[in-house]
């Protein structure tokens, strides 16, 4: 019942004529944003943060929010088109997107990513509504102590699930955490790397080095890989006259794909550091395997580009669950959103349920909200969103380069993080064409202050004793998890080293 | 490339965490200090990017791996340096005339053949921001010389 009054409670603040027109606005942008090549959630909040400056705090977030959701659905038109995801938790939908849309099925294709990302958003909006309280109380009994393992299992889970990259992934990270040193220490004063310049004594601001490692970055890498160059993309022609709505069988074969994609999507999106991109991966094998006509996925098979929809939406909202009740960000775009809230003074966490209900409230609202705007955004304005998508990325170049370098000049007015975020659009691009994790850099760099006042004070409590991480019952289980996802990866090594000592000794 | 990219990096891991060593490890109450986490994160840094950096050294030099220039390297460079320019005359042109001037280098260098609808988006995205920006969102663009 408390669900229900708060949800309406979230309804009355998110349902303003202004906060529908920015969340309308916000979900047209972000679907624009998530139809480029290599632009997602995180490039599009960081890029476009700067546009809601003179905003109302409760308007401004929720048109972030829109524009979070709009790019995961506009990141899929691209892939079931062109067969080139607009980022990487849209990969997925390319295995049977873009060869349904060769068959002929462009129409039902975009309809049914259309439907299966609003069935895995409002499922996941739901989960949200009835999970975060729950949560929230939970974590109001942790102590700094189960704070600070708790992102340090945020930052390990984002290293672990780099795959064969682990140790790119622990680089990134743990240059996020020394590019979060820089400034004056909150609990000595003592200033720390920045070699007597006052612009850094506050620190690095995260939105610069976001705006340069995933605007300037990915954009550096696009013209390496060619993409200004028109006439490399195969695209597949849309037309709206023809078969537009999914037939009744393939909505029959869906069924059941909706529900497990969303329910597994969001449970995957919940956990640190995993996010829309592992769910999508994982929905697809699930229902692969599950499927009695297995042999149909990747040829083009309706339920194989449900599946990592519903399930990366879901993601997307499920990963709203550590950012609200925890102020713990999972992933590089609600590191982006956690930095919006605290620049309006909005700190995410265990009480703000409870202090700032209106915001949390109509932030998961608006959610919701955005959800249907966004299915009936997509499905009547499809062939709009197709023209944009033929403009000539060249063109659009121009765009993004101005909004990084002025948008960044504006948060501040300050030149000195104009230079960091060229700087990290450098990085950032070295970083992309090497596999290293532009998200962990900026997931650690939000994180990092969190965890180390979080160890401080524990430590200053405990008289410099770490065995309180052992002592306390949520404290022990979480350093039982950190310690299984650093002994497993160890385990693997090792296992791997002894079958190559046998393979090379089979050869001889 | 890729073992020079990790060299730096192994490089400025080092720096970094001798630099680390410049702050007390523990304060004067006998707590943690502020070089506790300098130090352990440039440690850790040291041994990852060491890792990698050995591990590409000896594919380059197993494998003998030769430098191929990469087809568009010429294009992103002349995007860097204009962007560069960009930022080092933001102050000095003032934002207006600053972007018209960017928006037309970076077409240029993408989009030689098209000089009017080159000229036309540079006046029209730049106009566009700053009316975004500026004029309705507040922004403070840098004025310049010419005192707009």
């Amino acid at each position: 019942m408390d669900i229900i009054e708060n949800l309406l409670m979230g309804f009355s603040v998110a349902v303003s004529p202004i906060n529908l027109l920015f969340l309308t606005i916000g979900a047209f942008v972000g679907m624009i944003v998530g139809i480029i090549p290599g632009f997602g959630p995180t490039a599009g909040i960081a890029i476009l943060l700067s546009l809601t400056f003179s905003m109302d705090p409760v308007t401004a977030v929720i048109m972030l929010a829109g524009i979070y959701y709009g790019s995961m659905y506009g990141g899929t038109i691209t892939s079931i088109l062109i067969n080139t995801p607009g980022e990487s938790a849209t990969v997925a939908s390319t295995f049977d997107g873009y060869p349904l849309a060769k068959k002929g099925r462009v129409g039902p294709a975009l309809v049914m990513q259309a439907v299966a990302s609003f069935v895995g958003g409002t499922i996941g909006v739901i989960l949200i509504a009835g999970f975060a309280p729950t949560f929230a109380k939970v974590a109001r009994s942790f102590g700094p102590p189960e704070f600070f393992l708790l992102i340090a299992i945020g930052l390990l889970a984002l290293i672990v699930v780099m795959g064969d990259n682990k140790i790119n992934g622990a680089i990134s990270a743990l240059l996020g955490l020394a590019i979060s040193l820089v400034g004056v220490d909150v609990i000595t004063g003592t200033q720390r790397f920045t070699y007597g310049n006052p612009e850094l004594i506050n620190g690095i601001y995260f939105l610069p080095v976001a705006i340069g490692l995933f605007g300037l970055g990915e954009l550096f890498y696009s013209i390496y890989q060619g993409q200004h160059k028109e006439g490399n993309r195969e695209e597949i022609s849309f037309k709206k006259k023809g078969e537009f709505w999914p037939s009744k069988k393939e909505w029959s074969e869906s069924k059941g794909t909706f529900a497990r994609g969303s329910f597994l999507g969001f449970f995957i999106g919940m956990l640190p550091g995993a996010g829309a991109t592992v769910a999508s991966l994982l929905s697809y094998s699930l229902e692969k395997k599950v499927s009695k006509v297995s042999e149909k996925f990747g040829k083009g098979h309706m339920p194989g580009l449900v599946a990592p929809e519903t399930a990366n939406n879901a993601a997307s909202a499920g990963a709203m669950i550590p950012l609200l009740t925890l102020g713990i960000p999972g992933s590089g775009a609600t590191a982006v959103l956690l930095g919006a809230f605290l620049m309006w003074g909005l700190q995410p966490g265990p009480l703000m349920m409870s202090q700032e209900p209106e915001f949390a409230w109509g932030l998961i609202s608006s959610m919701y909200l955005g959800n249907i705007i966004l299915i009936l955004v997509n499905i009547f304005a499809i062939p709009l969103f197709i023209k944009i998508m033929r403009v000539p990325y060249k063109l659009l170049v121009p765009v993004i380069l101005i909004l990084c370098t002025v948008g960044t000049f504006s948060l501040h007015g300050s030149m000195v993080e104009t230079w960091i975020m060229l700087a990290f659009g450098v990085i950032g691009f070295f970083m992309k064409l090497y596999d290293f994790s532009p998200a962990a850099v900026v997931l650690a760099l939000v994180l990092g202050p969190m965890a180390e006042n979080a160890l401080r004070q524990t430590l200053i409590t405990t008289e410099g004793s770490f065995l309180i991480f052992v002592q306390r019952p949520v404290s022990l289980i979480l350093t039982i998890v950190i310690l299984v996802m650093l002994i497993i990866p160890f385990i693997k090594f090792i296992k791997g080293l002894f079958n190559k000592n046998i393979n090379e000794d089979k050869a001889a | 490339m890729r073992a020079i990219f990790s060299g730096i990096l192994f490089i400025f891991s080092i720096y970094f965490t001798i630099k680390g060593f410049e702050y007390d490890y523990v304060n004067h109450s006998g707590q943690v200090g502020p070089g506790f986490f300098p130090l352990w994160i440039g440690i850790l840094l040291v041994v990852f990017t060491g890792i990698a950096f050995f591990k590409d050294l000896k594919v380059v030099l197993k494998e003998k791996v030769s430098f191929r220039k990469p087809i568009h390297l010429n294009s992103i460079l002349l995007l860097l340096a204009a962007t560069f320019l960009f930022i080092a005359l933001l102050n000095v042109l003032g934002a207006v005339i600053a972007m018209v001037l960017y928006v037309f280098a970076v077409l240029l260098i993408l989009n030689r053949e098209r000089l009017i609808l080159n000229t036309i988006i540079s006046v029209t995205v730049p106009m566009g921001t700053y009316l975004l920006l500026d004029v309705w969102l507040n922004a403070g663009f840098p004025t310049g010389i010419f005192g707009f």
